[in-house]
């Protein structure tokens, strides 16, 4: 009998511990976001106006990536694709023209095909400058057919 | 706790697929050329002596257009098919001409007739002849006879 009053009040004590004593439950939700590279061009010419004399004209643009390197860029004159590069009009007459890109390290020219320069690091969010210059082999003489005579320059950033 | 994993992977999976990806980003620039039409008119002679008899003088310009164009002439003495030259002291003593202006063997009109259309992008060479209709006689008052020919190059 005495077991069992010494028991069952062992078992009082321990029901009353349970009954008052703090619980805890924990969760946790991760949470994040993901930034995805991207790059973006501004202050982009509107056009290259070559003068008639065969003098130089030039056009400029920048492009910008969020993140340090990796990335490389593409430059070409789409007249290329067909022979060496040119202005050419609607009747499909052409004049022959040559064209030179300046990025960063290097001054390159497009009169062979398309160029690329590769950008390795420290260009985070930096605007980096391209000037893109061009003319005519040959100034236009009394007889070049009178009309406007077209090429595009474009750039590519690869990342 | 395995709907959790599954989940977990497909997010990672998607994470891992858009930092890899690869992208390009294309601007480009119009280069233009902007020839405007022109014509010039060259090398004309100074001036055409015509003879007393009906021979010819002779003489000559140049036109140089980068389109086509059209060519016409006149005389500063008339409007008229039939043109002379006139005497600077008197102006009623005139000495009727023929003249010519053709770009080999195309006539050019001088005062009537409609303009000769050329393509243009070569130089056109023409050539004038002026001759007096009939010759000077013994009672053709002496004298300098003038006339101009002026030429219209429309493009």
């Amino acid at each position: 009998m005495n077991i069992f009053i010494k028991s069952a009040a062992i078992l009082t004590v321990l029901l009353g511990s349970g009954l008052t004593q703090a619980a805890n439950n924990t969760a946790s939700i991760p949470m994040g976001v993901e930034v995805p590279k991207s790059c973006s061009f501004s202050n982009v010419s509107a056009g290259i106006v070559l003068p008639e004399d065969g003098s130089e004209a030039q056009g400029s643009f920048n492009h910008t990536c969020n993140i340090d390197g990796g990335f490389n860029v593409t430059y070409s004159l789409d007249s290329r694709s067909i022979g060496s590069p040119k202005v050419k009009n609607i009747d499909g007459i052409s004049l022959p023209i040559t064209a030179r890109i300046k990025s960063e390290c290097c001054d390159l020219s497009l009169d062979n095909g398309s160029q690329t320069i590769n950008f390795y690091y420290s260009f985070l969010s930096r605007p980096v400058l391209g000037v893109v210059t061009a003319k005519l082999i040959t100034p236009t003489t009394a007889t070049t057919p009178a009309g406007v005579y077209t090429d595009t320059f474009r750039v590519n950033v690869n990342y | 706790m395995k709907t959790l994993t599954k989940i977990a992977l497909i997010t990672v999976a998607a994470l891992s697929s858009a930092l890899t990806q690869a992208a390009t980003t294309s601007a480009s620039i119009p280069v233009s050329l902007t020839i405007t039409k022109k014509c010039t008119i060259s090398d004309v002679v100074t001036n055409i002596v015509i003879p007393n008899d009906t021979t010819s003088g002779t003489g000559s310009f140049k036109v140089t257009c980068n389109t086509p164009y059209s060519i016409s002439t006149s005389t500063s003495n008339t409007t008229n098919a039939t043109t002379f030259v006139k005497s600077t002291t008197n102006a009623s003593h005139t000495l009727n001409t023929n003249i010519t202006v053709d770009l080999n063997g195309a006539a050019v009109p001088v005062n009537v007739g409609t303009p000769l259309a050329k393509p243009g992008l070569v130089v056109d060479t023409y050539n004038v002849n002026a001759a007096l209709v009939a010759a000077v006689v013994a009672t053709t008052p002496a004298g300098t006879y003038n006339d101009t020919l002026n030429i219209s190059v429309d493009y």
